[in-house]
């Protein structure tokens, strides 16, 4: 999220004007927020992230989507999510504007602008997304993914990786990804202590 | 955590000067962050839920602290939970400075400037102590509240609660904390 708010704008106004911009917007509570240039290591998780669940879901039901697609949030909000999975027909808000509502899994790469909106307000707006099953949380700092797993109306659960070695399991989608392959181009800083 | 930062300081220049302050702060990455103050609905959340906790804690070895007790997290860091549960002895981090090393369960009452925070790095340095069992979110805004609770090998299990008859049960220590008693009063605006 950006930190200089447009003046307060009704979801259908946000619509209008995110359709026809140039860059893509998140929006919630009346303010628009545009999407922020990333760093290289947020592109390179990303990217590999996509490639790699682009080739895994190739002839299955399901497909990855991102990062400038709309989802539909809770409440009328709306955000642009680093990549998400639909399964079975991809289902849109209106015929007007394309906004996805039923988004299976869901990928947030951290920022450090947004890491905390990411995990706190955002991760709540997405888990009240009905469709959604999974949301995965993924550091680019250093080697972290967090991975909250629908288990009931109100029960999610919350594993955490941070080995190279370990595999990070879609249940949702049936797919395993080694998390070397998600870092293997990323270059970490050197610790500053 | 407030906005205004102070230079950067060691760990040990927090402690002592956090230990003279007036105002209790916290401490992340080399900056303090004086705790701030409360509107009325956080202070009751926090007064409620320290007030059940503390009954129900009474006849066994568990003991409610907080909000002006400062808790070592890992990574060098240093934070004053609104309250937190250790059950038999106190462990600190030194003879110098009171500072709790074993907190069991934290309790967490949000506000607008800092709930990203206490849901996000907060959480998860919170989350990294051994200690910690349960890890307890109150939303001030509206009826809503979220439990992490540790389950086997570096998992977590996030349940929340959002009916006025619900009961938060704490597992780690035992009791039953009936959501009519934590927002006991609270009054929330119709818009919301």
């Amino acid at each position: 999220m950006a930190s200089l708010p447009s003046p307060l704008l009704s979801p259908e106004q946000y619509l209008e004007l995110d359709s026809r911009s140039d860059r893509p917007s998140e929006y919630y509570d009346g303010v628009m927020y545009p999407i922020e240039a990333t760093t290289f290591n947020h592109s390179r998780i990303c990217i590999d992230l996509s490639s790699i669940l682009g080739q895994k879901l190739r002839n299955t039901s399901c497909e990855a989507l991102g990062p400038t697609v709309r989802v539909l949030l809770p409440n009328k909000r709306y955000a642009y999510p680093d990549v998400l999975i639909v399964c079975g027909k991809l289902e849109r808000d209106d015929a007007k504007y394309q906004t996805a509502l039923n988004p299976i899994a869901i990928m947030e790469v951290l920022s450090p602008s947004t890491e905390d909106f990411d995990r706190g307000g955002k991760a709540d707006l997405y888990r009240g997304i009905p469709s959604l099953k999974e949301y995965v949380i993924l550091a680019q700092d250093r080697i972290l993914v967090q991975r909250y797993t629908k288990r009931g109306e109100r029960h999610w659960n919350l594993q955490e990786f941070t080995e190279a070695d370990e595999v990070l399991r879609l249940e949702s989608v049936n797919v395993d990804i080694p998390l070397h392959q998600i870092y293997e181009r990323v270059e970490f800083d050197p610790p500053a202590e | 955590m407030a906005s205004s930062r102070s230079p950067f300081l060691s760990s040990e220049q927090y402690l002592e000067l956090d230990s003279r302050a007036e105002l209790p702060s916290e401490y992340y990455d080399g900056v303090m962050y004086p705790i701030e103050a409360t509107t009325f609905r956080h202070g009751d959340i926090q007064m409620n839920t320290s007030r059940v906790v503390q009954l129900a804690l009474l006849d066994s070895p568990c003991r409610a602290k907080g909000p002006t007790i400062r808790v070592k997290l890992p990574n060098q860091r240093y934070a004053y939970p609104d309250l937190f549960v250790v059950c038999g002895k106190i462990e600190r981090e030194d003879k110098k400075y009171d500072t709790a090393l074993n907190p069991v369960v934290i309790f967490e009452v949000l506000s607008p400037s800092t709930g990203d925070f206490d849901r996000g790095g907060k959480a998860d340095s919170y989350r990294a102590m051994p200690s910690v069992r349960e890890y307890v979110i109150i939303a001030q805004e509206s009826l809503f509240l979220q439990r992490y609770s540790r389950q086997d090998a570096g998992k977590w299990l996030l349940e929340t609660f959002d009916s006025i008859d619900a009961i938060l049960r704490l597992e780690s220590i035992g009791i039953e904390v009936p959501l009519s008693e934590i927002y006991r009063g609270v009054e929330f605006d119709s818009a919301e």
